[in-house]
């Protein structure tokens, strides 16, 4: 258990007798006019990337959906840096789309800069970022929201969630009742009935703001704090902990020096995330290049007597790769720089994001920092950079479907899950609106495999381990890396999507299209000799590139010139009708043949891989009994048992993942299972 | 193991120097695999057969051997799936078939995995389930004690290293990955490939000094010697105490049974090693098996010699007794009978395909096979066993026995336990007045000789990748996959995991984030 902030104390004195705690639900429910009650089947609780994402999906597949937010104009806000994607992160974009997401075509429609990282690498491991237009990316999630069948946005806080015999039931809100600003008189409480809640709080529960010695509780910056929620998920049996996480300065752009910053452009050719979107055509605008220096690391020395991280104000834990300025200049002594990337955020808008620069020092040590920074001398801040502490709840306390087993209907998705990121947020957004409305359904909830997507090895990751930090994707967490590419997602998940009913038609066509392409291209591939080898074992070379042959095919088709050769031979004939083909089929749908050459290139890696998935397959189908009590399992192991009832895994796979359960253990948990199955029947 | 689809193969035999050794092949693949070892075709073969014939392998250290191999056809096996056995002469012979057959694509059993795929395919019933839980968990126990035991002692300390070494070349490719656009400086690839290859020759030398191990644990060894047929695996089976139903009621089910322990006292346990083979001295087939018996016998702390007990008065008699005459008490003992392999006696061998009984041993007298022992022991203690008491009229021909013999016999019924207290509390006397012996030197399971030799295998490809690339981005995510996997072979041996280091291992040495 982390330690508590000071809110966080504060909150579970008896709310009644606290003079400037919030107004309880019991107080309210008397200076409200009338229990007004409406219902529906599903309400979430945040609009950040985790909601937006849940009510999105659980509204297109047919549920009554309420979206509360303290502000529906802040639906969909990038709080941090204004990027989507990355490695890692720019594969869960891709899989969110491929399963009929949002996020992908929003990061499409609303980029001002596309790159793929790791492009000199293999493509297993390339990953999409762009820089966006925070504004107009959130722009775009409210009207596709505002579109969404059956999705009401109600401006509100969430207070209470209300549980009857285990199962949720309703949620309680407050809201102002003229538009005015919330105060006792000025509000009515309204109360929601549904049959599942998802919670996607973020930084607001009990949210504590640190910017030097200055300390006040808030979610963002100046967004008021949710403390009710947290004691209402307390009451439910849902353990809340600690978790820390920073932003940088704002400055305003022309207040910046860029001559003496390092252009850093986009790629010559964007390339989207969305498998639906053909091509990019926008004018790409550069972010800037800068570093730190050793003046700069000698003010924050001085000052670290000053820092929150360094003198206790600051207990919770942050994440170990997104570090304040003033933690890395503290570990990394021996380095006299730290890149700085000013990144624009938006077109529209002079505000610069200053990535590189997290802090929590005081606003004076702030402005000599960046004033310290070369091409920053005279840059004009507008917004000082903070750290938060904020509550969340170890996700080990939820099922793989993101439901918590301490009551049925709720689902957790995004920060309160203790992860950081949009993708990430958005991710479990997806996946807790698309369980819930199965759940509903009466269907069993979807949960991806370890193989079958990074958002699959990252829940898995959740629920099974839990976290210390807050939880960023990275690429090596997979042990299937090169099967979880960006190129693949679709395959990987588009007819899931389709299944579950959030692929829509024109997706659908579109991914049939590029199947069919694939199988037609994979047979002529393997048909078509060059020199003495298929063309699908010349892909499989590392140093071959599908563009390269493609031209040595262009070339020999010149050579053939335009007609059939005279029937001379058939053979001949023939092959120069499949090199017409397949170029042909190149020009149409390249992505479909750069995935087939990506394919190949993996081939004897891939197998292996696959192997590996299948046999873990084969566990992953053998669902535990929800109300399996392990102490009645003879045989197993006190560490096992101990461990297992703690975490109590869905399936025998994520048993087998659960720190310090052996394969043995797993064994005697089959006999066990089938000793039952048969004991009943 | 609880992966009941894919084929799982295993030495059936506990390590130790038996007297032959079994390798077990159960599921779908588990003909052709055979097949691509065994020398004759096993397609047209029906099921419940043996045959003849000559297992080899190739590769680096190519050979070819005598093997016989039976086949069981599902649904007509003790897991329900095609099974096959091959027995070799000796553990060296099916180390290197189960080296050739995991390569081939079948899988490493686990403790007790063919067990619980019997019970899965409803082989076994409620009332042995929870015994065969017992049998995994002791099993598993055993191989954790011994596993811990290492992590103690030398490997842990000689792989550590090496790992380290290989956790920071991951490292430092991951990070070329992970963190592309962190501005990080990165190694040059070739000075990675560098030292990913010394630790290649580390590991490399940790495989050339340490030795086969033998025994999972120091307990005291036990040999048990006899003519073919005098009941000694019976008599394993009694003293070790597995529980008959479960392990033989199914044909093919008990002949891993060739060493076993055996508790004789509340603190004494010792392993059972049928010494099998030691008579057939002058067929070419069992010659290794001969060896291997004669190694067992030699590193015992003690030797049952067993003596079938309803042929007592007739070798008693006649100390020189033709092979006829052997063969004809063979025969009314039930011997090599179909129903006799597959219904009760473990370690009997099915009728062969082509109709020949199996080679004839040379015979020999239990007074020529005893001098032989006792000429390999040395010092060792050794009790003579009269087995199948239960089947004798009268008991005069033992007297007989012990004075042709020269020594006490003590007389015991597998069947109905008759002697087998007295026998244990014997065997613990004699046992303690022996030192235990103290092997020198780092002893390697094969499991953990594979593991290592994987690791290399897997860390020599990495190498290779490296030393093509010019910039540590060029092939990273391949580099990647073999580095991961050489560390994710040797952390079956040092129990370390893999993914939580990797990203320590980056945190605490570069400077990433935004």
């Amino acid at each position: 258990m982390l330690p508590r902030g000071p809110l966080g104390r504060l909150s579970r004195i008896d709310p009644k007798t606290a003079g400037n705690a919030r107004p309880t639900c019991w107080q309210l429910s008397f200076c409200t006019i009338s229990g007004m009650v409406r219902t529906f089947d599903i309400v979430v609780i945040g609009g950040g990337h985790a909601g937006a994402a849940a009510a999105w999906a659980a509204g297109r597949m047919g549920c009554r959906v309420a979206l509360v937010t303290l502000s529906a104009g802040g639906i969909a806000q990038m709080s941090c840096n204004p990027a989507i994607g990355g490695v890692g992160k720019g594969q869960i974009v891709r899989e969110i789309d491929a399963l009929g997401g949002l996020m992908g075509l929003a990061a499409d429609a609303t980029g001002i800069q596309f790159r793929m990282l790791n492009r000199s690498k293999g493509p297993a491991v390339w990953g999409p970022r762009c820089q966006s237009d925070r504004h107009a990316y959130a722009a775009f999630v409210q009207a596709a929201l505002a579109q969404t069948p059956n999705l009401e946005i109600l401006e509100g806080e969430a207070t209470d969630i209300i549980a009857d015999s285990g199962h949720v039931s309703g949620v309680k809100i407050i809201r102002s009742r003229g538009g005015g600003a919330m105060d006792a008189s000025g509000q009515e409480e309204l109360t929601l009935g549904c049959r599942a809640v998802i919670v996607t709080a973020g930084t607001f529960l009990r949210g504590l703001m640190h910017c030097g010695e200055k300390i006040w509780p808030g979610g963002r910056y100046d967004e008021p704090a949710a403390g009710a929620l947290s004691l209402s998920l307390e009451n439910l049996g849902v353990k809340l902990s600690r978790l820390k996480t920073g932003t940088c300065p704002r400055i305003a752009s022309e207040s910046i020096d860029y001559s003496r910053c390092q252009r850093q452009d986009g790629d010559d050719v964007p390339l989207p995330f969305s498998y639906l979107t053909e091509r990019l055509e926008l004018e790409q605008t550069p972010c800037y290049l800068t570093a730190t220096n050793a003046e700069v690391h000698r003010i924050i020395r001085e000052n670290l007597h000053r820092a929150p991280m360094f003198t206790g104000q600051i207990q919770a834990a942050g994440p170990r790769y997104c570090p304040s300025l003033e933690t890395k200049i503290d570990r990394f002594a021996d380095k006299d720089s730290h890149p700085i990337f000013i990144e624009p955020e938006g077109r529209s808008t002079n505000w610069v994001y200053l990535n590189g620069v997290s802090t929590s020092l005081p606003p004076d040590v702030q402005e000599r920092i960046v004033h310290g920074i070369v091409g920053l001398e005279n840059a004009r801040v507008l917004r000082w950079g903070y750290a938060i502490e904020y509550d969340f709840a170890q996700p080990t306390q939820l099922h793989p479907t993101l439901d918590a087993k301490a009551v049925a209907g709720l689902y957790l998705a995004g920060q309160i899950n203790g992860t950081t990121g949009y993708e990430e947020a958005a991710a479990q957004g997806l996946l807790a609106g698309i369980n819930a409305a199965l759940a509903l359904r009466g269907q069993e909830g979807v949960i991806l495999r370890r193989d079958q997507g990074y958002i699959g090895v990252m829940i898995d990751d959740l629920v099974t381990r839990g976290v210390l930090e807050p939880y960023r994707m990275f690429t090596s967490r997979a042990e299937h890396r090169l099967l979880l590419r960006s190129d693949n997602a679709d395959r990987r998940l588009t007819e899931l999507g389709r299944q579950i009913g959030l692929v829509d038609e024109r997706r659908w066509e579109v991914f049939s299209r590029k199947q069919a392409v694939m199988q037609e291209a994979g047979g002529l591939m393997s048909g078509i000799r060059l020199e003495n080898k298929t063309l699908r074992q010349r892909l499989a070379q590392p140093e071959v590139t599908l563009e390269a042959l493609m031209q040595s095919l262009r070339d020999l088709a010149a050579q053939d010139g335009q007609a059939p050769p005279a029937a001379e031979s058939e053979n001949q004939a023939a092959r120069w009708a499949k090199v017409q083909r397949l170029l042909e089929l190149y020009r149409e749908q390249p992505t479909a043949l750069e995935g087939l050459a990506i394919d190949y290139r993996y081939a004897g890696y891939v197998e292996k891989e696959l192997v590996e998935a299948a046999r873990m397959a084969e566990l992953e189908a053998k669902r535990i009994p929800r109300e399996l009590d392990y102490a009645g399992v003879l045989h197993l192991r006190a560490e096992a048992r101990e461990r297992l009832s703690e975490i109590r895994p869905a399936t025998l796979a994520q048993a087998l993942r659960v720190s310090g359960v052996t394969p043995a253990d797993i064994t005697i948990l089959m006999i066990h299972m089938q000793q039952a199955r048969e004991g009943s029947a | 193991m609880f992966h009941t689809q894919d084929t799982i193969v295993a030495i059936s035999s506990a390590a130790g120097p038996a007297g032959r050794a079994i390798v077990r092949l159960s599921g779908p693949a588990a003909i052709a695999l055979a097949q691509g070892v065994f020398f004759a075709p096993l397609a047209e073969l029906p099921g419940f057969r043996a045959v003849t014939g000559v297992v080899g392998v190739g590769g680096d250290w190519p050979f070819q051997c005598p093997a016989r191999l039976y086949l069981f056809r599902a649904p007509r096996s003790y897991t329900r799936q095609d099974v096959v056995e091959l027995h070799v002469p000796g553990e060296v012979i099916a180390e290197a078939l189960l080296r050739e057959l995991l390569s081939a694509g079948a899988r490493q059993a686990q403790a007790g995995e063919f067990t619980a795929r019997a019970f899965f395919a409803g082989r076994l019933d409620l009332a042995k389930a929870q015994a065969v839980a017992d049998i995994i968990d002791a099993e598993a126990d055993a191989q954790l004690r011994s596993a811990v035991g290492m992590l103690e002692g030398e490997l842990s300390r000689l792989c550590r290293a090496p790992a380290d070494t290989l956790t920071q070349a991951l490292a430092l490719v991951e990070s070329s990955i992970d963190f592309a656009d962190e501005h990080i400086e990165l190694e040059n690839p070739a000075v990675l490939a560098d030292r990913v290859a010394q630790a290649c020759a580390s590991l490399q030398r940790v495989l050339q000094e340490s030795g086969q191990w033998v025994s999972a644990s120091a307990q005291p060894h036990v040999a048990i010697a006899g003519a073919p047929n005098a009941g000694k695996s019976s008599l394993l089976n009694a003293l070790s105490g597995l529980d008959r139903a479960i392990v033989s009621s199914v044909a093919g089910t008990t002949r891993d049974v060739l060493s076993a322990p055996a508790r004789l006292a509340a603190d004494l346990e010792v392993i059972l090693l049928d010494a099998a083979g030691l008579e057939r001295s002058d067929d070419p087939l069992w010659q290794t098996a001969n060896r291997s018996a004669r190694q067992a016998v030699a590193a015992a702390q003690a030797v049952l010699f067993v003596v079938d007990a309803t042929g007592a008065d007739v070798l008693a008699q006649r100390p020189g007794a033709t092979a006829a005459e052997s063969a004809a008490v063979r025969e009314s003992t039930g011997a090599n009978t179909p129903a006799n392999a597959a219904g009760v006696a473990p370690l009997m061998d099915p009728p062969l395909m082509d109709g020949t009984s199996p080679a004839q041993p040379l015979p020999m007298t239990p007074q020529q096979l005893l001098r032989g022992i006792r000429d390999l022991i040395a010092r060792s203690p050794l009790l003579v066993v009269a087995t199948k008491v239960d089947l004798l009229e009268s008991r005069t021909a033992l007297a007989g026995l012990a004075q042709t013999l020269g020594q006490e016999v003590l007389p015991v019924s597998s069947i109905t336990s008759e002697g087998l207290d007295l026998l244990r509390r014997r065997l613990a006397n004699v046992l303690a007045t022996q030192a235990t012996p103290h092997s020198g030197g780092l002893l390697l399971h094969g499991r953990q000789r594979r593991g290592i030799g994987q690791a290399v295998a897997a860390a020599r490809q990495a190498c290779e990748i490296l030393t093509r690339s010019r910039t540590l981005a060029d092939e990273a995510e391949l580099a990647a996959a073999e580095l991961r996997s050489a560390l994710h072979h040797l952390a079956e041996i040092t129990g370390q995991v893999v993914s939580e280091d990797i990203l320590a291992a980056i945190f605490s040495r570069f400077c990433i984030g935004k």
